[in-house]
């Protein structure tokens, strides 16, 4: 939090000193407006943005945004618009939106559309395989090779990066497209797909919210991959892009998967 | 301090001071139980290999009774395995075992996830799949390589008592088709090694009492109390079946050598806390051997051979086991057990027991992987299940591999009717003067 202030402070201070400057046209865009928009998604994203007890947003994403548009010195509204990771996109590159914040993957296909900042945190991709079903078909002794030749119906939320991924990852798997996590996550348990791919922390999640769940279903972290979450921008907003860089830069933030779970799936429970 | 009371105390106060003292108490003491274990490691090796070689060549000289063992022990030991296998899979469809609340599953789930194996477990795509070709063989093959020893003073050295019993018979066949006169000295060798390490054994029956004392209260201590409440059916209906394998053990003893109840549960004793205390079915040979010679009148030379090799084939703690935790898997998952799968798990149980043979802890348990592989049952789940109640299992499986081995010889070999003899050329001659009385 400290750092947040000092930053603000700092772009303050940056911004009176500047002020009888001219800025970058990306930036005198949001400035005159006066308020920045992010486009996130309406469904709640655990620990990225959420409600909290009294109904409002919350978050490391919303707290991001929030970051952002104190820096500016605008206020902040969201576009809640986007129904699929893929909606985000086509919002920002037609201009209905400044940024998308909204845990969304870095992919080369989206690249084409819009540019993206550095991520702020890679997470490794992850799958969970329900055990009967796996059981039917290897020995336990040969999941890994199972996995990397991985055959069977794979479930991922419909629209999203994953659907590409699994394309790259796991191109003999059959894909099974479904409009919500919560529906992978049902067809996983109850036998009708093999296995969701998703992010650890998806997985994660879900192990935890259900004690039982390690009996049904087995996770397996895929070591080498990665799953970069970062920010969308128009790519016009160059300069925009680079400002937001030099934030993330200066807050620090070293996200790891596990302090991200303690810190705010904790304050979504209380 | 084979007094039964005295026994009995010292494993009461085992549980009670592993519940009650603290841990840095109990691993004071722990190394005694270490001691006492270890004494009676010492002396496994050189008895079954000498008891099998002393009496197995005397055996071969007599053809009559030799066929006649190697027949009744064939037949008797696949009877009494599949007995005990369905004896496993009926019970658990009755008690239901793998039948548990949500509060249970959640538990049992906890353990799963909790484990060092399940957390993180992780996959690179970028390897290289062909590197390690996965083994595929099974079953016989994988049998036989492990029965025969590529060194033999390697397995010597190592313990592995299935090749050493392997070898130990071979050796004893050999030595009975070369000349007496040179045969005599190997065979009257042996058996003096033999009857060296049996005082040795009677010895550290002394440490009995003090030896169950410090080993239950480490068990007690090792044991996750949650895991326990979670599986509580199973343990229940495991240690209810051992029970009544016990009594119908004891009863087929008492017929068989003509003993009372009583006596014959007095001259268990002491093979039965060996196995109990120190969780292993091998180093309770040595007591088990004099039990069933000195105690149940079971004629020496075929006890000699017959216990040890039975002791490493007949797995009947782990062959009930592993039926009742297939169905306890099965019944966990919801797979609904029909008359083919109930068949298989009894076949691929016995299977999977004999596999136990020589070894240990989790090697023990891993071979459930086999017995309920038919049933399509992810059997990491399962392992880590049973992985965390072991400390609570694995003493009755061991007690109902020894106890029930001592009545499998009872029944095999011979009853001598002759009182005990201290002198081994007049044992020996006996030896033909009982088998003709006998049949």
């Amino acid at each position: 939090m400290k750092t947040l202030i000092y930053s603000v402070v700092i772009f303050l201070l940056f911004g009176t000193v500047l002020s009888a400057q001219e800025y970058a046209p990306d930036i005198t865009r949001i400035r005159e407006r006066g308020s920045l928009v992010v486009a996130q998604l309406p469904r709640e994203q655990v620990p990225f943005f959420f409600r909290d007890n009294e109904g409002n947003w919350a978050g490391i994403d919303v707290e991001l945004a929030r970051g952002i548009a104190d820096g500016l010195g605008v206020d902040l509204e969201f576009n809640r618009n986007a129904q699929s990771f893929n909606d985000l996109v086509t919002i920002v590159a037609n201009g209905d939106a400044d940024i998308v914040i909204s845990k969304l993957s870095r992919t080369s296909t989206r690249a084409q559309l819009v540019q993206y900042s550095e991520p702020y945190i890679v997470l490794r991709q992850a799958l969970m395989v329900n055990r009967l079903l796996l059981a039917e078909k290897v020995r336990d002794d040969e999941v890994d090779s199972f996995v990397r030749q991985f055959t069977g119906s794979l479930g991922v939320v419909a629209n999203s990066s994953y659907a590409v991924f699994a394309g790259i990852n796991f191109p003999s798997a059959t894909l099974v497209e479904y409009p919500t996590w919560d529906a992978v996550v049902e067809a996983v348990f109850s036998g009708e797909i093999l296995a969701a791919y998703r992010d650890e922390l998806e997985i994660k999640k879900v192990i935890k919210s259900r004690p039982d769940s390690a009996l049904n279903v087995k996770t397996v972290l895929l070591k080498d991959t990665r799953d970069p979450i970062a920010m969308a921008l128009p790519w016009e907003s160059s300069q925009f892009a680079k400002w937001v860089n030099i934030y993330l830069e200066s807050q620090n933030l070293n996200l790891t998967v596990d302090k991200l779970l303690n810190q705010f799936e904790l304050a979504a429970i209380e | 301090m084979k007094n039964p009371w005295l026994i009995l105390l010292s494993i009461v106060g085992g549980i009670v001071f592993g519940i009650f003292a603290g841990d840095g108490i109990v691993s004071y003491v722990a190394p005694i139980g270490t001691v006492y274990v270890a004494l009676l490691q010492m002396c496994v090796v050189p008895i079954v290999l000498t008891a099998i070689l002393s009496s197995i060549a005397e055996l071969i000289r007599s053809p009559s009774v030799t066929q006649r063992v190697l027949w009744k022990f064939t037949v008797f030991l696949f009877l009494t395995l599949f007995a005990t296998s369905t004896l496993g899979v009926f019970t658990g469809t009755v008690t239901g075992p793998g039948v548990v609340e949500q509060d249970q599953r959640n538990i049992l789930g906890q353990i799963v996830e909790s484990s060092s194996v399940e957390t993180d477990y992780g996959v690179s795509l970028d390897a290289d799949a062909d590197d390690e070709p996965v083994n595929t063989e099974e079953g016989v093959l994988i049998f036989l390589q492990e029965l025969i020893p590529k060194n033999i003073f390697a397995s010597l050295v190592n313990s592995e008592i299935l090749r050493i019993v392997f070898f130990a018979i071979l050796f004893g066949i050999a030595i009975a088709y070369i000349k007496k006169e040179q045969s005599d000295y190997i065979i009257s060798l042996s058996t003096g090694i033999y009857l060296s390490f049996n005082k040795i054994i009677a010895w550290t029956m002394y440490l009995l009492p003090i030896g169950l004392f410090v080993l239950v209260a480490e068990q007690v201590k090792s044991t996750g109390i949650t895991a326990l409440l979670a599986s509580i059916k199973l343990i229940i209906s495991f240690y209810g079946l051992g029970l009544l394998l016990i009594v119908v053990n004891t009863v087929i003893i008492s017929v068989r050598s003509r003993l009372s109840i009583v006596k014959v549960l007095k001259a268990c004793l002491s093979p039965i806390f060996v196995a109990f205390s120190t969780r292993s079915s091998i180093a309770a040979i040595p007591a088990s051997l004099e039990t069933l010679t000195e105690g149940l009148n079971s004629e020496r030379l075929t006890t000699k051979f017959v216990f040890p090799l039975c002791i490493t084939l007949g797995r009947y703690g782990n062959v009930l086991y592993f039926a009742l935790a297939g169905v306890f898997g099965a019944q966990l998952y919801g797979i609904s057990l029909e008359i083919p799968q109930i068949l298989l798990l009894i076949v691929t149980a016995v299977a999977a027991g004999i596999g136990t043979a020589g070894a240990t802890g989790f090697a023990t348990l891993s071979m459930i992987a086999i017995a309920v592989r038919g049933l399509g049952l992810p059997t990491e789940t399962l392992l880590l299940i049973l992985f965390a109640i072991d400390p609570i299992v694995d003493p009755m499986r061991s007690l109902l591999i020894v106890h029930t081995n001592i009545m499998f010889t009872t029944l095999v070999s011979p009853i001598s009717t002759s009182k005990r003899k201290k002198n081994v050329s007049d044992a020996l001659q006996n030896f033909t003067k009982s088998t003709e009385t006998v049949q």
